[in-house]
């Protein structure tokens, strides 16, 4: 029951998904307006539950956190001003939920020497700097054509590795430097910028940049229950499997030493690949 | 080549009331987009003043500010700053510098003795010549004198100290290894005079609350502290120091909270 009031939550933020989309050009602007539109029903309810509930911390870091996200996005899309929106993916990273489980993964990292770690689309790219604290060797980050075209985004990842003392490359042509990344000891997708590419993709990733024996870390978020497939979709974020369906398709594709851990309405999971 | 223009702006100055057309093409847009405000300035001498225009990267305009172009001695062609040889005593591979602003008609000059073998760095308006104690590599020199002097050649400052500021980092950082935003730091430190940083309320609020990890383990917490609680301060009030590095630190950091939103950093 406790987690079902993140998917409130979701659902309590509407409205303001609704006034910023309003306001701003964006590809999925129909899409999102009209999915909040055909979901009204489901938010009056969901508004009535919450009107009677106690929220506990990392649900009120959840709603906040995330209203300064819709915030952030309708600030990137009406002015190109991307700050704020590298700003919520930094506070995101430091809720309860996300440090929960960023922890878990940590704890859980076996040493390897000089380990090569790939991280998808990483802002902020804390997991991998985390790892790299942990094991040193080289962080890769394969950046998606938005990062890599948004100037103060690539800076942000810049700034890692030069505050964390980072040895590693930014990746914006997976063809062209594929050899950097290939066998890949640790590859890591956790930021809600990689979430964008979807389930499939970042799996199929894994699968051509991973050694043999490497290790799968994700996080993602179970948006397969409305409102946050919505909320999720305001980010252009596809619908991602549950749980179940992760362990099961992970043991479907080999990986072995499966770890899942869930937090609030996301999962960090673990897999080696055989 | 002729460049497309993209924007005409008419523009009256504010303390000699000319009437200025300008044509915004595609060079001043792409020096808005590198620079860590997102504007460019475009210069126009009105005899004993400079009219500084600023644009953003959209080609609209942002702002002028005035600019006094004193000059003490007419036979001369700029006005000249002398730096103390005791400053530069303290610097560790700066033997000596003469920079000249041909825009705002300042030189800037500082040695501990003859300047000889020095290294010159050129860009449009601005010329540095620096002297070094030591053997530096060629490569390291170039490298950061080049940076230094983009960063001095999109200034428009009108205060020695800014621009002696960014010499006495260069004389630290050459020790440093180059990284990519650097460039971005020193055209902080060059402005520094011309720059108010404002922060943001709800921002600031959130910084406080959940305390990202970058923020708050690799950088100055007291300086950040310090000016998140400040509605509004000159950028030069708050990284001066006599320390350099600290210096550049200070400003890495300013640069650090404007990147993320969590202040906005203007020209006033």
């Amino acid at each position: 029951m406790a987690v079902n009031i993140y998917y409130d939550l979701a659902f309590a933020l509407f409205p303001e998904l609704q006034n910023a989309f309003n306001e701003i050009d964006a590809p999925h602007k129909d899409e999102v307006i009209n999915r909040v539109k055909n979901l009204r029903y489901f938010m009056v309810s969901a508004e009535d539950r919450l009107r009677n509930a106690s929220l506990p911390s990392e649900a009120k870091e959840f709603q906040e956190v995330f209203r300064y996200g819709i915030t952030a996005l309708k600030h990137g899309f009406s002015e190109d001003d991307w700050r704020r929106y590298i700003f919520f993916t930094e506070i995101l990273m430091e809720t309860l939920l996300f440090r929960n489980l960023t922890t878990w993964i940590i704890s859980r990292i076996p040493i390897i020497e000089n380990p090569k770690i790939v991280e998808v689309d990483p802002l902020p790219p804390i997991v991998s700097t985390r790892i790299y604290q942990r094991t040193s060797g080289e962080v890769y980050y394969i950046d998606s054509h938005f990062i890599s075209e948004n100037p103060v985004m690539i800076e942000t990842q810049q700034e890692y590795m030069r505050r964390y003392m980072v040895a590693g490359d930014i990746v914006t042509s997976m063809e062209e430097k594929f050899s950097q990344i290939e066998n890949a000891d640790i590859y890591v997708f956790a930021s809600i910028e990689s979430w964008k590419r979807g389930w499939d993709t970042l799996i199929g990733l894994a699968d051509k940049i991973l050694a043999s024996g490497g290790l799968l870390v994700g996080v993602l978020p179970l948006n397969d229950k409305e409102g946050l497939k919505t909320l999720m979709r305001a980010w252009q974020i596809p619908d991602f499997p549950t749980a179940r369906e992760v362990m099961d398709i992970l043991k479907r594709l080999r990986y072995t030493r499966i770890r899942t851990n869930i937090y609030g309405p996301f999962m960090a999971f673990m897999a080696s690949k055989r | 080549m002729t460049s497309v223009v993209l924007n005409i702006l008419k523009v009256r100055c504010p303390k000699c009331g000319r009437e200025s057309i300008i044509q915004v093409d595609e060079t001043i847009i792409e020096e808005a987009r590198s620079n860590p405000l997102g504007m460019a300035g475009v210069v126009e001498i009105h005899g004993d003043h400079a009219l500084v225009i600023y644009i953003d990267r959209n080609g609209n305009e942002r702002g002028i500010r005035i600019y006094s172009l004193l000059k003490k001695d007419v036979t001369k062609p700029y006005t000249e700053f002398t730096i103390s040889p005791k400053e530069l005593e303290k610097m560790r591979n700066v033997a000596g510098f003469i920079l000249h602003l041909k825009k705002l008609g300042i030189m800037i000059k500082g040695y501990t003795g003859p300047m000889h073998d020095s290294y010159k760095a050129v860009k449009e308006n601005a010329v540095l010549e620096i002297d070094f104690k030591e053997n530096i590599p060629y490569k390291t020199i170039k490298h950061w004198t080049q940076m230094v002097i983009e960063a001095i050649n999109t200034s428009y400052s009108d205060n020695p100290k800014d621009y002696l500021n960014a010499i006495k980092i260069l004389d630290v950082m050459l020790e440093e290894r180059p990284f990519i935003y650097a460039n971005k730091v020193f055209w902080l430190v060059t402005n520094a005079s011309t720059l108010t940083m404002k922060t943001k309320l709800p921002e600031k609020l959130l910084l406080k609350n959940y305390r990202p990890s970058i923020i708050y383990e690799r950088y100055e917490v007291p300086f950040i502290n310090h000016i998140i609680e400040l509605p509004q301060e000159k950028v030069n009030v708050l990284i001066n120091t006599e320390n350099p590095q600290i210096m550049f630190s200070r400003a890495e950091a300013v640069l650090s909270l404007y990147r993320r939103g969590i202040i906005d950093v203007v020209i006033e």
